[in-house]
């Protein structure tokens, strides 16, 4: 079977006044139907790689890359109208924080039926029908309700499932999570993670989970990669993650606090340039 | 520590050193780096040069020009077009050279833009720092009055008050700065909310600084800076007041070469002469655009967060 | 596990505290309103009693005879304590009734609603034109930002800023009336048409096209064209640019990143999403346009010759007619006070977060 997605060599530069910066720069992996974790410190390149694979980087951004191919598409070579059809049709994002990520104007409900009646040929009624089933689907209580409610009404637990309601609507094979739970209250991170886990797994999407935090990516992805300074440091699979190889891999798994241990000064994290070359 | 090698140092790395040997040299380094980021804007540099032409032409209007700005030639030279020998920019009906008139209203212009400046702003600057400062019913009733104030019409309430105190430049200055100080109390009321809690003020005060030294000296500073911005963008909004009032009738008085009342007079004649009245109207175009680049400009620099350019 | 949320979460306050902070709300209108018309009337009676050395002699000119000057004194309670008089000032002031205007010798009162009519249609039609370019103006120059189109409108922009209205309409009557002969004769229709057309309202382009006189129509639309857009230009200047400022914010937000990871399109994302949104601050700027439009429009009718509420203060500024003046200055006042208020409710009720707060 061939892979739902094939990224090889992926550079994401942008100019600017001081000469032009790289933020991604080679980054190369392929995902199946399966659950794949990007992990990296802010300015890593994590973010600009799954938003390079939706065509969501600013239009002064330069993107190369030798393949970057979704279910055979060449994204390199469509045109921005196929970019478009494929986006919240057939790939789809979870941005960060559900509070700036809505429309503040536009009730839950509109947002989310917006998204289906892009993409598919269907009436009103049946487009409100099929995302208060979504909104169900997610967990949302009280559906119906929830759907003429505006984002500032409720809570931003129940915003990210509103949000995970549009992004998944319209049935997408693959979905990029942008730090989806980091805005969160660490008491909701968790029911977000479970219903997003749960509907990756029942509808046998493909996902990519950025993330800055390495525990929750690893028990959260099949398989990880860990991003520094625009490259791929490591790619493992989250079982093996123990035995990861790279010094900055390790740095950061042993940065995390563990109970029962008591490691005084924690470690600090090393960063060697020559990583970055 | 290792005393910094007096090594021979440009002035401009002088001006750009991130250790600073004293309070003088990293006021002029800040000032330096404003100063490049205004230069970097074109337009905020016209803008400048429009202004110290103005100045300029102000201050030497006398021996710049070529005939008297108020007794002309009625015999001979009554509405002669622009480009006439000896009189560049033509003559009103008075036979008067409208260039040396231009010269002389700059006068009157920078006149009003000071005064009504150094009228409004202060005062604003004091009712909003009090304000901002004392916080509670204080707060609440000088802001209901800068409201109040902020809800009038601004140039129908300055042409009233201009007509009760009669005609004049002096009561047109007095009558624009009544109307327009509530922005800089408002603008002065929000900056100093925001360093009034700052731990430097708490600093001051435990050292047992009197309010009024903590307003005058240490809250007052920090507004100036959008206060002065606001200042520059507002004197474009003033010169045309100014010279609305003029074109009433209601601001300088014949024979003062005031722009305003230059259009006015020159009004009759526009159809056939229309010199007279188009040349102090460009005056005054280019002075208002001048104050609106600068200040443009100086939001940029000064304030790179309101950038919204 | 999974906790699904209670509805008491969702809801965040009960019926009762919503009704409460309504009643708050209103309650706020009233003090701003009532107090901001008490500091217009104190300001103008200020200018009207107290500035004057003499408000007899201001009201009724240097030529009446003692007898009169006496009577009008003691009609305007002018020998009782100053509180006294304005209180007076205050109630008359309330039943809008100014004073007679020694230049036409009605009451301003009846003067201003037959002329305020004039200057209600010039400005509305001002503010159209202004907002019907000027906000898709804004919106270009804020999506192709740094471009050639951003730069024309900035540049439109300042000089609207800079330019004194007054010699822009001279120079405009020169080149469109004068030279091109493209519009009519200042004033507000022609003299043909001053016995053949009974207006209603006082509209006359909405009551010539109610009574489907559509010569009349056309002559009413070429008085009123050239003033209109005059100030339409000054409107757009403002509007453009502030409209600008607002998208190229909400353009940055990150409902923008979502709205395009759904699939929308570029349409539909700037005039939909981005334009919804910047419509809200934009209200608050069209309302403060408008009334600097009915301000303005004392600079810009006189040049016209168009019969509004400016032309009538101007010509009683200069017959010293000071009841006149001071009584346009407080409608005009009013005016703003019911500008201001307005675009509060309709900002309110446009941004959902700030509804019923």
């Amino acid at each position: 079977m061939s892979p739902l997605l094939t990224v090889e060599d992926l550079r994401v530069s942008f100019p600017t006044r001081t000469g032009l910066v790289e933020a991604v720069r080679g980054v190369t992996f392929s995902l199946g139907r399966e659950r794949l974790g990007i992990v990296g410190e802010s300015g890593s390149g994590k973010s600009q790689t799954g938003r390079a694979i939706m065509g969501l980087t600013p239009p002064h951004a330069r993107i190369t890359a030798k393949t970057l191919t979704f279910d055979g598409i060449d994204l390199l070579k469509a045109s921005p109208r196929q970019r478009r059809e494929l986006r919240g049709n057939r790939v789809a994002m979870i941005l960060q924080d559900p509070k700036y990520s809505l429309n503040p104007v536009m009730t839950i409900g509109r947002q989310i039926v917006e998204t289906l009646r892009t993409h598919r040929k269907i009436g009103a009624s049946e487009a409100k029908e099929r995302a208060i089933a979504m909104l169900e689907a997610v967990q949302i209580r009280d559906a119906a309700r929830v759907f003429d409610l505006h984002p500032h009404e409720i809570s931003g637990g129940m915003g990210q499932r509103a949000m995970i309601a549009m992004m998944l609507i319209a049935e997408p094979e693959l979905l990029i999570a942008d730090e989806p739970t980091s805005a969160l209250d660490v008491t909701v991170q968790l029911d977000v993670l479970a219903i997003l886990d749960k509907l990756v797994a029942e509808r046998g999407m493909g996902l990519i989970f950025v993330s800055h935090d390495l525990r929750l990516v690893s028990s959260f992805c099949d398989r990880v990669i860990v991003m520094y300074a625009g490259r791929i440091v490591e790619e493992i699979a989250a079982q093996d993650l123990r035995n990861a190889r790279h010094p900055y891999t390790q740095g950061l798994l042993s940065c995390m606090p563990e109970i029962g241990s008591d490691r005084h000064p924690l470690p600090v994290l090393d960063r060697k340039p020559e990583w970055a070359l | 520590m290792t005393a910094v090698p007096s090594a021979p140092m440009s002035r401009r790395d002088w001006l750009l050193s991130d250790r600073p040997q004293s309070r003088m040299q990293a006021r002029l380094g800040r000032a330096y780096m404003t100063w490049r980021r205004f230069s970097a804007n074109r337009l905020a540099l016209l803008g400048l040069g429009i202004l110290v032409l103005l100045i300029f032409m102000a201050i030497f209007a006398g021996v710049l020009s070529p005939h008297s700005p108020v007794t002309g030639n009625l015999a001979g030279a009554r509405l002669l077009p622009p480009g006439s020998p000896g009189y560049l920019l033509g003559t009103d009906e008075q036979g008067r050279d409208i260039l040396s008139r231009l010269l002389h209203g700059s006068r009157l212009t920078l006149f009003v833009i000071i005064l009504v400046a150094v009228i409004a702003a202060p005062t604003g600057l004091v009712v909003g720092a009090v304000a901002g400062y004392a916080g509670g019913w204080v707060d609440a009733v000088l802001m209901r009055i800068t409201d109040i104030f902020l809800a009038f019409p601004k140039l129908v309430l300055a042409l009233a008050l201009v007509a009760a105190l009669g005609p004049g430049i002096e009561n047109a200055v007095l009558a624009i700065a009544v109307t327009s100080w509530p922005p800089y109390a408002r603008i002065a009321r929000a900056e100093t909310m925001t360093v009034r809690n700052a731990d430097y003020i708490a600093a001051v005060r435990l050292m047992g600084a009197s309010p009024l030294r903590i307003v005058l000296l240490h809250v007052m500073p920090m507004c100036l800076s959008s206060l002065i911005v606001r200042i520059t963008l507002d004197m474009a909004g003033v010169i045309l007041t100014a010279a609305g009032l003029g074109f009433l009738g209601l601001g300088a008085q014949p024979p003062l070469p005031e722009w305003g009342a230059m259009i006015a007079s020159g009004r009759r004649f526009i159809l056939d002469q229309w010199w007279v009245a188009t040349m102090p109207g460009i005056a005054i175009l280019l002075v208002s655009l001048a104050f609106n680049l600068l200040g443009d400009g100086l939001r940029d620099a000064l304030d790179p967060r309101e950038a919204g350019q | 596990m999974t906790l699904p949320e209670t509805s008491q979460m969702v809801a965040g306050r009960s019926k009762g505290a919503r009704a409460r902070g309504r009643a708050a709300i209103v309650a706020r209108f009233l003090v701003v309103i009532v107090t901001t018309y008490l500091g217009l009337l104190a300001v103008t009676f200020f200018i009207g009693r107290v500035i004057p050395i003499d408000p007899v002699l201001a009201v009724l000119g240097d030529r009446a005879p003692a007898h009169v000057v006496e009577r009008v004194r003691e009609e305007m309670g002018l020998n009782l304590p100053l509180y006294q008089q304005f209180l007076r000032y205050l109630g008359d002031a309330l039943q809008g009734n100014f004073g007679t205007s020694v230049l036409t010798t009605n009451p301003v009162m009846t003067d201003i609603r037959r002329v305020l009519p004039a200057t209600f249609e010039l400005a509305t039609l001002g503010t159209l034109i202004g907002s019907l370019i000027g906000v898709p103006l804004g919106v270009l120059a804020a999506v192709k930002r740094g471009s050639l189109i951003d730069q024309a409108v900035r540049i439109v922009g300042l000089i609207g800023y800079s330019v004194p209205i007054f010699w822009l309409a001279l120079l405009s009557l020169l080149l469109f009336y004068a030279q091109l002969r493209w519009v009519a004769f200042p004033g507000r229709i022609d003299v043909v048409y001053e016995y053949t057309f009974t207006p209603k309202t006082g509209l006359f382009l909405l009551d010539s096209l109610w009574q489907g006189q559509w010569d009349v129509f056309r002559d009413v639309f070429r008085h009123i064209i050239l003033p209109a857009s005059l100030l339409g230009y000054v409107s757009l200047a403002y509007i453009s640019r502030m409209t600008r400022n607002f998208m190229l914010n909400e353009l940055s937000q990150e409902y923008i990143v979502a709205a395009r990871a759904k699939g929308l399109s570029e349409t539909r994302i700037i005039w939909f999403h981005a334009l919804r949104n910047a419509a809200v601050p934009l209200v608050t700027v069209i309302a403060l346009s408008y009334a600097s439009l009915l301000e303005g429009s004392v600079l810009t009718e006189t040049v016209f010759a168009w019969p509004g509420i400016g032309l009538y203060i101007t010509n009683s500024l200069q017959n010293a007619d000071m009841n006149a003046v001071l009584g346009g200055t407080i409608v005009i006042g009013s005016i703003f006070i019911a500008i201001n208020i307005l675009s509060d409710i309709l900002y309110r009720t446009l941004d959902p977060r700030t509804r019923a707060r």
